[in-house]
C-alpha cells in the first residue's frame, strides 16, 4: 500500500486542513472538501509536487528528507530529534516540540498515524507515528547535516580498526547459518524465538551475554545481528511468521562493501530489542536507543569527509549534547523547567541552571552509551577506526566504508570505484594438499571471499587470515549452485599465489565426475508411444532424446514444444490432480480403470499392495507393514485412495488398514445365552432375586439378563412357576 | 492407447550406469520414491518427492546433480 494522505484528508477538520490545502493554492475561503481536492489534485501532480518542494524554507526540505530516510514513517521526537541534530532549524520556542512539529503539519507536510486525528500530534510524547505521502518524499533528496566544528586531535599510537573482509564473513557466517536452519520463526508477537536465537548463537559460537572483539565487550551478538538483518532488507517475511534470508549470503558479499555495512546499520537503527550495554535495563521499548542511534549517525555524517583525522570523543560528545541535549535522553525527554510568569533575568537562570543539570545527567548515562555505541556497532561493522589509551576510546576516525554508509549520497561514485578493486583476482590464499585453504583477509576481496563461501566449508576465522577446507560436499554445493568445475578450477588457481596441489586438482575433478552419475530432473516432458516403431518413425521429426523402447524426452516447456503438422496426442499433467479411477472394496481389492494409462500409478499401488492383475491390486496385512517398516506413513495410503478413488474407501478398509498400521479396536465375542425381560419391573425383580440371581452371569443395559448356561433348566423352571410365558427366540431387528 | 501420450511435469532420475538404479530399486528407502522403470538407466520419480529423494541420496554419500528440467 503506498503512503498516500488522501485517504486521512477527511478525518481532518476543518480548521486544520485549510492551512494545508495553502501550499497547493487552496485559500481560506475554500470549504473543506475543496480543500480536500485541492490537496488531492496537487499531490497527484508531479510538476506542481516539485513546485511546492522547491518553495519549501531548507529545515523543512530537511525534515522530509529525514523521514524519507527512514523509509518514510518516524516517530514524532525522533523526528524532532534527528532535526535538532542537523542542525537546520527555525530558532527554538520554549515549547520546541510543537515549534518543530507543528509547522511541518500545517504546511501539509506530514500527517499523524492516529487515524482518528490524522492532522495533529495527539501526545506532546510518545510513539506517536508521523507520514508523509511519498509522492512529496519521491521529489527530496538526502538530508543536509551541518558540519560539525571539531577540531582534529594528534595522530593516536595505538588504534583499532576492522578488516573489511573480516566484517563480511561475520555477516555472512550469520545469514548462512539462519538459511542452514531454514529462517527465523516468529511468536505471535513478532519477536524472533528464542529457540532459533540460540540455534544461531550455538552454530557462531558465540556467547549469550556476549562476545569480547578485540578487548570491547559486545553484548548479545546474536540480538544485535538477527534485530539489524529483521529491520534491514536482508529478510523476507512470509505468511506474518517466518523469516528468511532474502539474499543469498555470497550475493550479499558481492555488494559493496559500504552498502552491506549501511544496510545493518539501518536495520540496526530500527531495531529495539537490542541494548548497546548490558546494564541498560531501564528502557524496555527501545525508542530511545533508536534515536540516539539516528541521532549519531548523523552527528557522524556531519564530520569532515575530505579528512583523515581523528577526533577526540569528549569533543564529539560534547558536540552531540550541544546539539540534543534538551531535546534527548535514553529514557523520556527532558522536560523543561517552569518560566512562566518570571523575570527575564530569572528565566536566564533557571534554564541555565537546567541545562548544567542535563549534562550532569548525560555524562552519567548517555555518554557512556555514545561510547558503547562506537566500541559495539560501529566498531564490529567497520564503520570507525578508534584510538585507543588504557583500555579506554580516546578518539575515532570515519573509515573508508564509514564515509560509504554515512553518505549515501556519495555511493553511486564510491560503488564504481570499489567494485574496480573488488573485482581484481589478486592471490590471496594457498591451498594446501590436505585440501585446506589458508586465506589472507588483507589480499583477498569480497568476490573472492563470495568464492570461498560457496565453494569451501570455513573451519576458522583469525583477524587476519580465514580458513577453509574443500570437501567433495562443499564442492558439490558450488557445482549444484552452477559453477561449473572449470570455473572452480580457474577461481581457485586465480586467488592461489602458489600452484594447486595436484592431488587436489585430481580430487575435484573426481567430485565433479560422481556429480554426473545421477541426475535428477524435476519436471520434464515424455513423449510415450505405443511402440518402437511409432516412436522411431516419429522421432525422425521431433527434437527429443530416445528413452527406452517407447519414450521421447523433452528438457523444454511443453508450451515451447513444436509438433509436427497434424501430430496427435494425449497429455497427462502430473502438476495437476490424475483422475479418480481407482475402486476400493471392503476386502481390500483395488481396480484400475484405465482410461489412460498414466506413468505412476500402477507402481504407487504395487508399492503398498499385492498386483494380482494388471488392474488389480490386493491389500493386505504383509504389503502395507512392509512400506510401513521402511518409515511409511499409513497416511501416505490413505491419501492415495481418496485422491484416486471414485468413492472414499469403504469404513470396514479404513479399520483394517489402521489395524495393519499398528492402531488397536478392542471387540469382545462369546456364546451366551440371553434372558430379555421387556419390561422394567420385571427385569428389576428377577436381577435382584436371591433365588435366581445363582443362574445368572450379569446384565446388558437396558433389559438384557445373560444366563449361566449350567442353570439354564433350574432357570427355565422358575420363570415357569413364576407364571412367565418363555420364548425360545429373540425378536431381533435386521441390520439396516 | 492409441495415440501417443504427453506426460508433463514428470520427474525423472537419469543414471550413468544401470547397476546404479538397480542398486537404489534394492534399498526400500530409495525404491519407495521410484516408480516406473523407463528404461535401464530412467527412471519415474514419485511426484512432489524429488527433494526427499535427493536428501536420501545425499545421506547414502551420492552427489546427485539436480536439473529443472
Amino acid at each position: 500500500m503506498p503512503l498516500y494522505f488522501d485517504a486521512a484528508l477527511p478525518q481532518i477538520p476543518a480548521d486544520r486542513i485549510k492551512p494545508m490545502a495553502r501550499i497547493w493554492g487552496g485559500t481560506s475561503s475554500m470549504r473543506k472538501d475543496q480543500c480536500i481536492d485541492c490537496i488531492s489534485k496537487g499531490l497527484a501532480n508531479p510538476a506542481q509536487v516539485k513546485v511546492a518542494i522547491d518553495g519549501l524554507e531548507p529545515w523543512q526540505r530537511n525534515a522530509l528528507a529525514l523521514i524519507k530516510r527512514m523509509g518514510g514513517v518516524i516517530d514524532s521526537h525522533n523526528l524532532v530529534v534527528s532535526i535538532m541534530m542537523s542542525g537546520i532549524h527555525l530558532p527554538l520556542k520554549y515549547e520546541y516540540r510543537n515549534s518543530v512539529i507543528d509547522p511541518l503539519f500545517r504546511k501539509g507536510l506530514i500527517l499523524s498515524k492516529n487515524s482518528y486525528n490524522p492532522g495533529s500530534l495527539s501526545y506532546s510524547y510518545g510513539d506517536n507515528l508521523l507520514y508523509s505521502d511519498e509522492r512529496l518524499l519521491a521529489q527530496v533528496g538526502f538530508p543536509e547535516i551541518q558540519p560539525l566544528n571539531l577540531s582534529p586531535i594528534p595522530e593516536p599510537g595505538n588504534t583499532l580498526v576492522r578488516r573489511s573482509s573480516t566484517v563480511t564473513l561475520d555477516i555472512m557466517g550469520i545469514l548462512q547459518t539462519i538459511e542452514k536452519i531454514g529462517g527465523l520463526r516468529l511468536t505471535q508477537s513478532g519477536d524472533v524465538r528464542t529457540n532459533d536465537e540460540k540455534k544461531v548463537r550455538k552454530a557462531m559460537g558465540w556467547d549469550e551475554k556476549g562476545v569480547e572483539i578485540d578487548g570491547f565487550f559486545f553484548p548479545d551478538l546474536i540480538a544485535a545481528w538477527v534485530g539489524a538483518f529483521r529491520y534491514s532488507d536482508l529478510l523476507q517475511l512470509q505468511d506474518n511468521n517466518h523469516l528468511f534470508v532474502k539474499e543469498s549470503p555470497e550475493g550479499f558479499a558481492l555488494r559493496p562493501f559500504s552498502e552491506q555495512v549501511r544496510l545493518l546499520m539501518e536495520g540496526l537503527i530500527r531495531s529495539n530489542s537490542w541494548r548497546e550495554m548490558p546494564t541498560d535495563n531501564y528502557y524496555y521499548y527501545g525508542i530511545g536507543r533508536r534515536q540516539g542511534r539516528l541521532a549519531l549517525t548523523l552527528a557522524l555524517s556531519a564530520l569532515p569527509l575530505d579528512s583523515d583525522a581523528f577526533f577526540s570523543i569528549d569533543d564529539f560528545d560534547q558536540a552531540v549534547f550541544d546539539h540534543i541535549g534538551e531535546h534527548f535522553t535514553l529514557g523520556a525527554p527532558p522536560d523543561p523547567p517552569y518560566i512562566y510568569s518570571k523575570t527575564i533575568q530569572e528565566k536566564k537562570q533557571i534554564m541555565a541552571d537546567w541545562r548544567v543539570k542535563l549534562r550532569a545527567n548525560w555524562l552519567k548515562q548517555e555518554r557512556p552509551w555514545l561510547e558503547s555505541a562506537f566500541t559495539t556497532w560501529l566498531y564490529f561493522l567497520g564503520l570507525v577506526e578508534l584510538a585507543v589509551k588504557d583500555g579506554r576510546v580516546l578518539g575515532f576516525r570515519l573509515t573508508d566504508a564509514g564515509k560509504g554508509a554515512f553518505h549515501p549520497e556519495l555511493l553511486t561514485l564510491n560503488r564504481q570505484a570499489e567494485t574496480k578493486i573488488l573485482s581484481a583476482d589478486q592471490p590471496a590464499w594457498v591451498v594446501q594438499p590436505n585440501f585446506d585453504i589458508i586465506a589472507y583477509l588483507d589480499r583477498t576481496s569480497a568476490p573472492q571471499l563470495a568464492f570461498l563461501e560457496r565453494h569451501a566449508e570455513r573451519t576458522q576465522t583469525h583477524p587476519h587470515t580465514a580458513n577453509y577446507r574443500l570437501t567433495r560436499e562443499s564442492v558439490y554445493r558450488g557445482l549444484e549452485s552452477g559453477t561449473v568445475l572449470a570455473d572452480l578450477v580457474d577461481g581457485l588457481k586465480a586467488g592461489a599465489q602458489t600452484e594447486l596441489p595436484q592431488n587436489v586438482m585430481v580430487e575435484l575433478r573426481e567430485w565433479a565426475s560422481l556429480r554426473e552419475r545421477i541426475v535428477l530432473r524435476r519436471s520434464v516432458c515424455l513423449l510415450e508411444f505405443t511402440s518402437t516403431e511409432a516412436r522411431q518413425s516419429a522421432a525422425k521429426s521431433m527434437s527429443g532424446r530416445e528413452v527406452g523402447d517407447r519414450f521421447l524426452l523433452f528438457e523444454q516447456k511443453p508450451e515451447n514444444l513444436v509438433w509436427p503438422a497434424g501430430f496427435k496426442f494425449d497429455p497427462i499433467n502430473y502438476a495437476c490432480s490424475l483422475p479418480k479411477d481407482l475402486s476400493v472394496t471392503e476386502h481390500g481389492r483395488i481396480h484400475l480403470r484405465h482410461a489412460l494409462q498414466d506413468l505412476i500409478t500402477a507402481d504407487q499401488l504395487t508399492q503398498w499392495a499385492v498386483s494380482v492383475s494388471a488392474s488389480e491390486w490386493q491389500l493386505t496385512a504383509e504389503s502395507v507393514s512392509t512400506q510401513l517398516k521402511i518409515g511409511r506413513k499409513i497416511t501416505e495410503l490413505f491419501g492415495l485412495l481418496r485422491d484416486r478413488s471414485v468413492h472414499s474407501p469403504p469404513p470396514l478398509l479404513e479399520i483394517a488398514l489402521h489395524s495393519w498400521a499398528g492402531k488397536t479396536y478392542q471387540v469382545e465375542l462369546d456364546s451366551v445365552v440371553l434372558l430379555l425381560c421387556p419390561q422394567e419391573q420385571l427385569f428389576s425383580a428377577i436381577s435382584t432375586s436371591p433365588t435366581i440371581k445363582p443362574f445368572l452371569k450379569g446384565y446388558l443395559p437396558p433389559n438384557l439378563l445373560l444366563v449361566d448356561v449350567n442353570h439354564l433348566e433350574s432357570l427355565r423352571l422358575q420363570l415357569n412357576w413364576l407364571g412367565c410365558f418363555v420364548s425360545d427366540q429373540l425378536r431381533i431387528l435386521p441390520l439396516s | 492407447m492409441n495415440q501417443p501420450v504427453l506426460h508433463e511435469n514428470l520427474s525423472l532420475i537419469e543414471v550413468a550406469d544401470d547397476l546404479i538404479l538397480d542398486d537404489l530399486y534394492a534399498d526400500p528407502r530409495m525404491a519407495q520414491y521410484l516408480l516406473t522403470r523407463l528404461s535401464k538407466t530412467v527412471a519415474v520419480v514419485a511426484p512432489g518427492q524429488v527433494d526427499a529423494l535427493l536428501l536420501r541420496l545425499l545421506k547414502s554419500g551420492h552427489t546427485p546433480k539436480v536439473l529443472e528440467a
